[in-house]
């Protein structure tokens, strides 16, 4: 059990396990990095996962050589979380083997359970509104007294700044208003909480690809605000600090994504004064892994009405926030409604090679 | 001991988390919460005189068969797909869902559950059990247990087969 351990593997944001199956199911190695596997290495694998006494049958019956399967949650408690799981066959001394891979994205996945959550509940409170409407016969407000009522949003209520409520504020209107009115609100809602489901989903495939590569990142980053935002040229003003070299070794679609998710809904947006996205290294001392920082400060209009607005991009940094954790890193979010100011400062570690 | 693997399908908040803890564990709560991956969990009953252990999937409720990942349903003897007798919306699409399941997993056996029946009137139910476009295999209430216990047992035997 000691190659897979000298690997490595991650061991800067230590999402990752890989352990090497054999024929039979037992376990032939592993990193380690998330559970020691130790304790379970006198059996077959799947007495320990059901998951794997099921799949194991199918993945070796299979003709793909990599199967993948995202969001399991284990009933072991070395896996207490939410995990994406991808298993592929290799021959190894001739022998045949499973790599099984785990990505721990709890984090990330605990975001995802809110907003699924709450477009779950949105659509079944919808589902009734219509059954109403097609009922009612004199157009009377038709609402489901139950669904606001729900444990869950009862709980996002009571957290004073709970995101994901203000998002919702507009419950009453929704819940009172003449069914066509609560129909069309609750439809956006629900488009924007997908929307915000596909973008995490497209996030944590890319960082699963684990593509790092030497980038010209100002050539990388410039590419970015050319493509995306040709019609604002001046909207945000990108500024290199010294201290950024010309070649970093970075996964390109996770930066580009994290800066796409900072700042780029509010390129549509016509209510900021100014903004400015920053990037420098930082080396810290006793450690080779350098940092990249990520700084995106947006100065908006007094008159703007933040609670409103600002409530679904808070969210969109949460999303971000448990992202960049998975990925070692670190965000600070800024947002001030007296200095009407919002923004982000992330590090990131690049990955030591 | 011979293994078969069953999923609990069906549109979201028709109760299959609520079926899957009330056969594993005999729980039940009034608490919704979503479901966004999938959850495996092992069960032994006994069939025509012999032992099979049933890895249950409960997975994330999606609107259409067809959205479910296919990797899901690989190897599959068994599929329970859950429908809410109280919301209609949630066997829309059923004709449509099984033939696709039937075309994905020819040899599986699959039923049909209409849950909630606790929350419907007899004369409800039998209007709800007759405007599904394809036959019921079994009416359930996950929170009073009613033929949960049974539902998993027969679709065994139909496996067992
Ligand atoms: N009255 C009643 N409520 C149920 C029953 N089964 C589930 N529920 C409730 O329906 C909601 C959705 O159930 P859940 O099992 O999470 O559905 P899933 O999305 O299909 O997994 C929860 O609030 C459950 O408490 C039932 O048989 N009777
Ligand atoms: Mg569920």
């Amino acid at each position: 059990m000691t190659e897979f351990a000298n690997m490595n593997y991650n061991r800067k944001s230590n999402y990752r396990q890989v352990i090497l199956l054999d024929e039979n199911g037992y376990i032939h190695d592993s990193c380690d990095s998330l559970f020691d596997s130790s304790q379970f290495t006198d059996k077959s694998i799947g007495n320990y996962f059901y998951f794997l006494a099921s799949e194991l049958p199918t993945i070796w019956a299979s003709e793909a050589n990599k199967i993948s399967y995202n969001r399991m949650q284990t009933t072991q408690a070395c896996l207490p979380g939410f995990y994406d799981f991808a298993f592929s066959k290799a021959v190894i001394n001739g022998k045949r083997h499973i790599l099984w891979e785990i990505f721990d994205y709890t984090n990330v996945y605990k975001e995802y359970i809110k907003i699924q959550q709450i477009k779950n509940e949105v659509s079944i409170h919808e589902q009734y509104l219509l059954r109403n409407k097609n009922q009612s016969v004199d157009g009377k407000p038709a609402h489901s007294e139950n669904f606001f009522q729900s444990e869950y949003i009862a709980k996002q209520r009571k957290e004073s700044d709970n995101l994901v409520y203000r998002l919702i504020h507009k419950e009453k209107e929704i819940g009172t208003a003449p069914a066509e009115a609560g129909l069309i609100k609750l439809n956006e809602l629900k488009l924007h909480l997908k929307l915000m489901i596909e973008e995490i989903d497209q996030f944590v495939n890319q960082v699963k690809d684990d593509e790092f590569t030497d980038i010209y990142i100002k050539e990388v980053v410039d590419d970015y605000f050319n493509k995306e935002i040709p019609r604002h040229p001046d909207r945000i003003k990108l500024i290199y600090s010294d201290s950024l070299p010309d070649k970093v070794t970075v996964n390109k679609n996770v930066l580009t994504q994290i800066i796409s998710l900072v700042c780029k809904d509010e390129l549509n947006q016509i209510d900021y004064k100014s903004a400015s996205l920053s990037l420098g290294l930082v080396q810290v001392n006793n450690d080779n892994n350098p940092i990249l920082n990520i700084d995106y400060v947006e100065q908006l209009s007094s008159d703007i009405n933040l609670n409103e607005d600002s409530a679904k991009r808070v969210i969109k940094l949460s999303i971000l926030k448990s992202l960049v954790s998975t990925l070692g890193g670190r965000l600070i979010s800024k947002y001030s409604t007296d200095n009407h100011l919002f923004g982000a400062l992330i590090s990131l570690p690049l990955k030591n090679c | 001991m011979t293994s078969k693997k069953v999923i609990l399908t069906g549109s979201f908040g028709v109760g299959k988390t609520s079926l899957f803890n009330q056969f594993i564990h005999q729980k039940f709560s009034d608490k919704y919460l979503t479901t966004i991956g999938v959850k495996v969990n092992k069960k032994t009953v006994e069939s025509h005189g012999e032992e099979v252990s049933l890895l249950i999937w409960d997975i994330a409720g999606e609107v259409t068969q067809d959205k479910v990942p296919n990797s899901y349903f690989l190897g599959a003897s068994g599929i329970l797909y859950v429908v809410d007798l109280s919301r209609p919306l949630t066997f829309v699409n059923i004709k449509e869902d099984i033939e696709y399941l039937k075309d994905l997993l020819p040899g599986a056996k699959i039923k049909v559950v209409g849950n909630k029946k606790d929350l419907l009137t007899d004369t409800e139910l039998a209007q709800a059990v007759k405007s599904i476009e394809i036959p019921v295999g079994t009416t359930t209430s996950a929170k009073t247990g009613e033929n949960v216990e049974d539902l998993f047992l027969a679709l065994t035997n139909e496996m067992m087969e």
